[in-house]
């Protein structure tokens, strides 16, 4: 009787467990390394448990690598036709085929489902518009929480020992670029400066780089007016690449290039070439944003150790215009693959993302652990810096779900820091970086389809650049009317015709 | 006494079915041995051929390979009426000859170099060495090349800006990052295509040598009369291999070392399927150019086979 009894209860057990397990909704997530030098969540993340507690969803996470390998990864997957539930789309090229080829869901039924969540973050029926088709919203589209972090930093140190004043016109910093490239100004008795260092580089994180010679170079084409791929300019829209100015800006960096004030590595270097270069000590002035900056001060005042740095403003150009460049106002883009959705996942997805949004959610997917890798004094997360980022970080590799860009969220991931003696004020850098770099809002740009023919396009007018300021091609009438009128080779002007109609039909130019 | 001759008489025994099954089950361990390389050649090799009728679909994941329309040859045009068709071709042949040309002779000249050696401590050690380079990945040859030949801090402009000379971007400059490209490429696997010569060598029957010396041939008359003739089947081998796949110039290499300033000598038929196809995600594009790089190397192969075996004598079929 009792074993009996026993074996009643156990079945009645059983089935409670199996109804649990079959009221829990699979849900596979995949999303960019938030932090790339971390490794992925171990598998007993106590965000799968509680997710699964609370919310009753089955959480699968795959991380994707940064950069094209993980849009490569994600395109193998579409192309498999074996997309995840809920996952991250960075190449807008990527994002425009799924629609295309009916892979996404529109997820506008979904705002009901997370009403915090929608109503702080895509109210923005603008923002919306670059993830419209046909009438429906094709994904979440953030709002940016983090922008206009880049910007040229001058060794203050060197400047007072020249007896320099930090440049504040383009003829002051080819000057001010020459004698740290030829008055030694680490005085280690050998030619090893240069006066800048920025490389091709066309990350988007933050800014958006203009058609030819990448972000780092966007400031002298700011100076000239031109920055940024299009003109904007409602009456005679083109590409900036046929303003006068344009050539002008191009000049002037062949000039900084022939007087080798630019490392001569610069058209072969990665970004992560540039970072060791300038932590080395040999750059008076360089390119980087505040979070590149805040990775790399350690070993910058250790092989540097007097070292002081000041962020300069944009430097103006003979018309007294000055940019550090172009910015979009969009952030992240989460899509919601079709398959999910009719397999009626769209409440799981709509309930994870209002969780991450605030609260509980907010705290263990943005900062981890809590009293192990952060705190929370008067209310700011505080990172706990004495375990390392490799291993903090994998806790925290969704976090850009959860992130939203309120000032004590900023306060905490760029704190104040005090290195090699000297304190710097993160979050202050990171405003004044917004701030005074003059930076252009062209979120319009994001609504441009990519031409069919992009490879080439972007190179014929890269290439062409690249040449013109190597030296390898001259500048003059005869070369760059050669140049644009090969425009045409690439189809450019179907390529502008396109833009524009799309600039014009989204209301972005008016 | 005549024979009794059957009034009628069994038919012929077909020859074909039956036998060759006995024939199967009598060599049934070979077969059997044979069996995985079948099956990986059917899953790897031909089962994808018919997913690659995608090169003539505009191809949708949701419909499937079967179920995309069809588009004729819109991506063979595609890729025909790009810009840089022409210069990514003769890009693409230059560096594929040129790694040809100047890369089969020196594994020659290092198996020959082995194999002559009388001191086979030494030989091993080089040999073990020379086929190291082979295992790196490309991304670290980019680092050393770097540490070599950058402008700024390598160690080739460091000799010439000692000895007053200006310093050369060798990785930048259109004149010499062919040559970068090719010589990168020998330097890495001289020692591992030295290996099949090696073994050819080593199949050459000793007692030539000796009958050779015997006779009184040089060191070098040996090499010349019997080491070269014997490798030779190997040499044609190799050769047609290469030419099979000489719209292969290299992609891991070429993208890792190749930047803006060098496109117009180091942009290859891959690395631009890879810009415009796959990071543009217009897989049926790379498909139909995957397609047409295969078409190109079955008939160099089959025109250069003939060729070899017409004035060589032999063949790889």
């Amino acid at each position: 009787m009792r074993i009996g009894f026993r074996i009643l209860l156990s079945l009645i057990a059983c089935s409670g467990l199996v109804q649990a397990q079959a009221n829990l909704t699979d849900l596979s997530v995949a999303l960019y390394a938030a932090n790339p030098e971390a490794p992925a969540p171990p598998a007993n993340w106590e965000v799968y448990r509680t997710v699964r507690d609370k919310l009753g969803i089955n959480l699968k996470f795959t991380m994707l690598p940064t950069g094209a390998d993980g849009d490569n990864r994600l395109g193998a997957l579409a192309a498999a036709n074996d997309l995840p539930d809920l996952f991250e789309v960075r190449s807008l090229a990527l994002f425009d085929r799924l629609v295309q080829q009916g892979q996404l869901a529109p997820v506008n039924s979904l705002f009901p489902l997370m009403p915090k969540r929608a109503a702080d973050r895509y109210g923005d029926a603008k923002r919306n518009l670059l993830v419209t088709s046909n009438g429906q919203i094709y994904g979440f589209l953030e709002p940016v929480t983090l922008s206009r972090q880049y910007g040229i930093w001058v060794r203050k140190d060197w400047l007072d020992k020249l007896g320099l004043k930090p440049p504040a016109t383009l003829e002051e910093f080819f000057e001010v670029a020459k004698a740290f490239t030829e008055r030694d100004p680490d005085g280690n008795g050998r030619n090893d400066t240069y006066g800048f260092g920025g490389v091709i580089d066309f990350d988007t994180a933050g800014i958006l780089p203009g058609l030819g010679l990448g972000n780092h170079f966007q400031w002298v084409y700011g100076a000239y007016g031109v920055a940024g791929t299009w003109n904007y300019n409602p009456k005679a829209f083109a590409a900036n690449v046929r303003e006068a100015n344009f050539r002008k800006a191009t000049e002037y960096i062949r000039r900084l290039v022939e007087a080798k004030v630019i490392d001569p590595d610069w058209a072969t270097m990665r970004r992560a070439d540039l970072r060791t270069r300038w932590q080395q000590g040999r750059y008076g002035m360089f390119f980087e944003s505040v979070g590149g900056l805040q990775a790399g001060l350690q070993n910058f005042h250790a092989n540097n150790p007097n070292a002081e740095l000041l962020l300069l403003p944009p430097p103006k150009g003979p018309e007294g215009k000055s940019s550090m460049g172009t910015y979009s106002s969009a952030g992240w883009l989460y899509v919601v693959s079709k398959r999910a959705m009719d397999a009626g996942k769209g409440a799981a997805i709509a309930r994870f993302l209002e969780w991450a949004h605030s609260g509980e959610g907010y705290f263990l997917l943005g900062w981890g652990r809590y009293k192990t890798d952060y705190t929370l004094p008067n209310n700011v997360p505080t990172v706990n810096t004495q375990i390392p980022i490799s291993v903090r970080g994998s806790y925290t590799q969704m976090r850009w779900l959860a992130f939203n860009g309120n000032p004590l969220e900023m306060r905490g991931r760029y704190p104040e820091i005090s290195v090699g003696g000297r304190k710097y004020v993160m979050y202050q850098l990171m405003a004044q970086a917004q701030r005074q770099g003059n930076w252009i809002d062209r979120t319009g740009d994001l609504i441009v389809k990519a031409a069919p023919n992009q490879a080439d396009l972007e190179r014929y007018v890269s290439e062409n650049l690249v040449q013109f300021v190597l030296g390898q091609r001259p500048i003059n009438d005869s070369s760059w009317n050669q140049f644009l009128s090969g425009l045409r080779n690439v189809r450019f002007e179907q390529y502008e015709a396109a833009a524009e109609k799309a600039l014009r039909e989204s209301g972005y130019l008016k | 006494m005549n024979p009794a001759y059957p009034s009628n008489p069994a038919p012929p025994q077909r020859p074909g079915l039956k036998r060759l099954a006995r024939l199967v089950w009598r060599h049934r361990i070979l077969y059997l041995m044979l069996l995985p390389g079948l099956l990986y050649f059917l899953i790897f090799r031909y089962w994808p051929l018919w997913n690659a009728q995608i090169a003539f679909r505009d191809f949708q994941p949701t419909l499937g390979v079967w179920g995309s329309p069809w588009v004729g040859l819109q991506h063979f045009l595609e890729f025909f009426r790009s810009y840089y068709f022409g210069q990514l071709l003769a890009n693409t042949l230059v560096i594929s000859l040129a790694k040809i040309a100047l890369g089969i002779p020196p594994a020659i000249l290092l198996a020959i170099a082995l194999h002559e050696t009388g001191r086979r401590f030494l030989a091993r050690v080089v040999q073990t060495v020379s086929y190291l380079p082979h295992f790196l990945s490309w991304v670290i040859v980019y680092g050393i090349l770097l540490a070599m030949l950058s402008p700024s801090e390598g160690l080739v402009n460091s000799g010439l800006r000692a000895l007053g000379l200006e310093p050369v971007p060798f990785l930048t400059s259109t004149a010499t990052f062919q040559p970068v490209v090719v010589l990168s490429e020998v330097w890495k696997e001289t020692g591992w295509s030295a290996i099949l010569f090696l073994a050819a060598l080593l199949s050459i029957n000793p007692a030539l040598y000796e009958a050779a010396a015997i006779d009184g041939a040089s060191r070098w008359q040996q090499v010349r009369h019997i080491s070269l003739p014997g490798m030779m089947d190997v040499l044609v081998l190799v050769v047609l291999l290469k030419i099979g796949s000489i719209l292969d110039a290299g992609f891991q290499q070429i993208f890792v070392l190749y930047s803006l300033p060098v496109y117009s000598v180091g942009d290859i038929i891959d690395t631009w399927v890879y810009r415009q196809g796959i990071q543009n995600f217009q897989f049926s594009l790379a498909t139909a150019v995957g397609l047409f790089k295969g078409v190109i190397g079955l008939v160099l192969i089959v025109v250069a086979n003939r060729l070899a075996r017409r004035f060589v004598g032999s063949g790889l079929y």
